[in-house]
């Protein structure tokens, strides 16, 4: 400590072991206060079960579908550590041979509405973060496609009743632990239709 | 560094006498603890991280502008040093020639 470079040096040292106590603290006081969300609906429409015959390649089922989601994700996305939230739909499946699908059929990220950006410092930016009915993190979505092709391992949905769909998030902090869960569920397994032939 | 005048190469090391050197390592120690709690308990008061880490970037400059640079309080207890012996030995004749 006797030089200036030496007291500039130690303090950031020491400055940089506290800055890491402070982000520990956050973090865990945000995993402690993580807020539980009221598990919405997700209506699956025109489910439908095509056979791909494409030339030179294998003949191959293609499940397509539009759905519909309602889920308030407000009280997660404006809570202490949100950076933003990351949402897909899973389809869960059995087949008859036993194994267990788990298939994303959809994703989206939903980013903070306050979160401050270095590059673009605004009044606009630091806008209230809306609760209620409005905010990013009201979900409402209306005859969506889904993103990803889906398709069977084995080439066909053949033995495939019934299928459970459900809207995860996973939720990213700023600092500290990815935490995820469920934010909306179909009602009950949804019969998956017979191949549309040709 | 040898090229500037020698009053600012000596206001450049700074040099602070011990004794400051001890108060200062002990507050900025305590000075680090208290702000990382005000720090944490601004930002989980107002739900936002980075108004957390702008507290302690703050708090963090303040404690730079304080410490670092070698203010007169800084140099409060100087070292006294004793004072130059004279040597006492008598020079012999054979050691002169």
């Amino acid at each position: 400590m006797y030089s200036t470079l030496n007291r500039l040096n130690h303090l950031s040292s020491l400055a940089t072991t506290y800055i890491l106590i402070l982000l520990g603290l956050i973090s865990i006081s945000s995993l402690i206060t993580l807020p539980t969300v009221n598990i919405g609906k997700v209506d699956i429409k025109d489910l439908i079960v095509g056979r791909l015959r494409r030339w030179g390649a294998k003949e191959e089922d293609l499940a397509t579908l539009r759905f519909d989601v309602r889920t308030d994700l407000n009280p997660l996305l404006n809570s202490y550590n949100t950076k933003q939230l990351f949402l897909y739909l899973t389809a869960t499946y059995a087949e008859p041979t036993g194994d267990v699908h788990d298939v994303v059929l959809w994703d989206r990220i939903v980013t903070r509405a306050d979160m401050r950006d270095f590059r673009a410092v605004t009044k606009k930016n630091q806008a209230q973060p809306a609760r209620g009915k409005r905010g990013r993190g009201n979900v409402r979505l209306e005859e969506v496609k889904n993103k990803y092709p889906w398709k069977q391992p084995s080439g066909s949905f053949k033995g495939v009743a019934t299928a459970n769909f459900t809207l995860h998030y996973d939720l990213m902090p700023y600092v500290g632990l990815l935490s995820s869960g469920v934010a909306a569920t179909a009602r009950g397994p949804i019969n998956i239709p017979e191949v549309i032939k040709r | 560094m040898d090229y500037l005048p020698a009053p600012v190469i000596k206001w450049l090391e700074g040099r602070i006498d011990p004794t400051s050197q001890r108060l200062v390592e002990q507050y900025s120690q305590y000075f680090l603890v208290l702000l990382v709690a005000v720090a944490f308990v601004i930002s989980f008061a107002l739900k936002s991280v980075m108004i957390g880490l702008e507290v302690f970037l703050g708090g963090f400059v303040l404690l730079l502008g304080a410490t670092v640079p070698p203010w007169p309080c800084l140099n409060r207890h100087p070292i006294k040093f004793l004072p130059v012996r004279q040597p006492t030995y008598t020079l012999t004749k054979e050691s002169t020639t």
